[in-house]
């Protein structure tokens, strides 16, 4: 492999970039990448090299290896964010990001927030403009969970805290991504919110080189009862859409998440 | 030449009747196969598994039932016959097999009140494994070790069932012992944040660590941590020892046990030794035992 290195040119980057426009260094460079190709960001080192029957994959972060052979001759390389419930895979279907400071809503009022949320990144290797194989899913932030419910028939979600933001924040686009909420409170009572569980199922996440972006609804229906769902729209004109991992034809999950057991 | 066939084989049934008969019975047999096969494939992604099961096991048998109402006629037996028997032959069964009778209206009874189900992690009549699955009259279980068990419905319907899948989440619980001379507060953070660290610790319901015993050779502190149902395993596996690693890096020990001898000699020193008279041995635990 070594002697193959040395023959074959390749494109190695060490990724710096700016998280918000007009800084030096320009945004993160999502791809697409031609082959060979090997990048380093934020402690993790990336590669996907020719080789004689196909192409070598290979990630390395914090100790863990991992890699993948591909059989085929052409294919360009790009990253993407993806939703957040793959690291470890199977545990949970539902994001539930509670709030560092309340929210409180007056009466029959509607209002957008905003909330960070955790992220993972996908590899891939696309040949035409589809959206390509997901060839590895990473995430740079340690994943926690947490019980939203009771312990009988409650849901098992992926945690994340967040502050609560009037405006854009500036937050590292590979790290987290910046969710809209529009808070409605529908009933005749004042509502205060610190948590919201969605499901991933509707999880429709855009990016661009500066931001990766979410936006959602909350509806407060009662004191204790509130119902969630992602809405299909970017933050920002032009941004692309992410590879999705959860569709309706993967998992039965419904797209809205009914909160029963207070907000 | 086939002139066999229509020889009398009993009353009016002929051979050929019985191989017609045959014919329907294996054909109903390969067709409730092919449609519960189908059902599964096609409902796959759509139901779980246990209502998937039943579903194509109600359909398979449904057909089989029927086969056999169209076979009756055909091999001599008149249905409406059976009706004015059935109450013979139901009291004449009733005697003879009260175990399957009793183990049938079990499994009804379960595939009603629905304790178990497919896959969910069981212990019943003190048998521990998988549920592998539920039939009309047995429930068969996969053991720990990989053994196939088939408990009987009544069995099942009438034990003590402990369900280790039921509920979304599950606790594990540790004891870890430090030295009385340790600082017990420095352990429980310790202990804390190797819990916090883990991914597979939830954070609500919330871990608590805290002093649970003052013990013979020990400070007993507890560790209660709510882990999802499914990983309960892989998280006791991998926690209890990260915490003796972290704790003892922490300079907390993890004592052996330990009695203490005080002679006479050292009376002076010995914890609640009187004012006078003699003292030939204390036993007990102190922190003046490191």
């Amino acid at each position: 492999m070594d002697n193959k290195q040395k023959t074959a040119p390749e494109t190695t980057v060490q990724i710096s970039w700016a998280h918000q426009p007009g800084q030096s260094g320009g945004g993160f460079p999502w791809g697409p990448h031609k082959v060979p190709v090997k990048l380093s960001f934020e402690g993790i080192s990336l590669a996907l090299e020719k080789q004689e029957a196909g192409m070598h994959y290979r990630r390395s972060s914090n100790g863990e290896n991992y890699e993948k052979k591909i059989f085929a001759q052409k294919g360009r390389f790009f990253l993407s964010p993806v939703e957040p419930f793959h690291k470890p895979v199977g545990i949970s279907t539902h994001l539930l990001v509670e709030f560092t400071q309340p929210v409180l809503l007056e009466p029959r009022a509607s209002r957008n927030v905003m909330v960070t949320f955790p992220l993972e990144l996908a590899s891939a290797i696309a040949q035409t403009r589809d959206g390509g194989k997901v060839l590895d899913i990473f995430s740079l932030s340690p994943a926690k969970f947490t019980l939203y419910g009771s312990i009988r028939s409650g849901l098992i979600c992926r945690y994340w805290k967040s502050e609560v933001y009037g405006k854009l924040p500036v937050v590292n686009p590979v790290l987290e991504g910046i969710m809209e909420i529009n808070v409605q409170n529908t009933s005749g009572r004042w509502a205060e919110i610190n948590k919201a569980a969605f499901s991933a199922q509707g999880m429709k996440i855009y990016f661009n080189p500066y931001l990766v972006s979410l936006k959602a609804s909350i509806k407060i229906i009662n004191d204790y009862s509130a119902e969630t769902s992602f809405i299909d729209e970017p933050l920002r004109k032009g941004m692309d859409k992410a590879l999705e991992q959860f569709t309706p034809r993967l998992i039965g999950l419904p797209a809205k998440t009914l909160m029963e057991e207070g907000y | 030449m086939l002139e066999w066939l229509n020889q009398t084989v009993y009353a009016d049934v002929t051979w050929l009747n019985l191989i017609i008969a045959l014919a329907i019975f294996i054909l109903a047999l390969i067709v409730s196969k092919l449609v519960s096969v189908q059902l599964r494939r096609s409902f796959k992604e759509k139901l779980s598994k246990e209502h998937l099961e039943m579903m194509a096991k109600l359909v398979s048998y449904g057909i089989m039932v029927i086969a056999l109402l169209w076979i009756m006629p055909t091999v001599g037996i008149e249905p409406s016959g059976l009706m004015v028997a059935g109450g013979i032959v139901a009291l004449a069964l009733g005697f003879a097999s009260q175990s399957i009778i009793g183990n049938l209206i079990s499994g009804l009874f379960l595939m009603g009140e629905r304790p178990v189900k497919i896959g969910d992690q069981v212990e019943i009549a003190g048998h521990r494994g998988f549920v592998e699955d539920i039939h009309i009259i047995s429930t068969s279980i996969r053991t720990l070790d990989g053994l196939y068990i088939r408990i009987p419905n009544e069995t099942v319907f009438t034990s003590s069932i402990i369900n280790y899948s039921s509920n979304q989440v599950r606790r594990v619980e540790f004891v870890i012992g430090i030295r009385y001379s340790d600082d017990a507060e420095k352990a429980v953070q310790e202990i804390q944040e190797v819990i916090n660290k883990h991914p597979l610790t939830l954070v609500n319901p919330e871990p608590h660590v805290f002093v649970d015993e003052l013990g013979d050779n020990s400070v007993d502190l507890v560790a209660r941590i709510w882990t999802p149902t499914s990983e309960w395993y892989n998280v006791k596996r991998e926690l209890l020892w990260k915490i003796k690693v972290a704790i003892e890096a922490a300079g907390i020990q993890i004592p052996f046990p330990q009695r203490v001898l005080w002679y006479g000699a050292d009376e002076e020193n010995a914890p609640g030794a009187v004012e006078s008279g003699t003292i030939d041995s204390i036993e007990g635990s102190s922190s003046a035992s490191e």
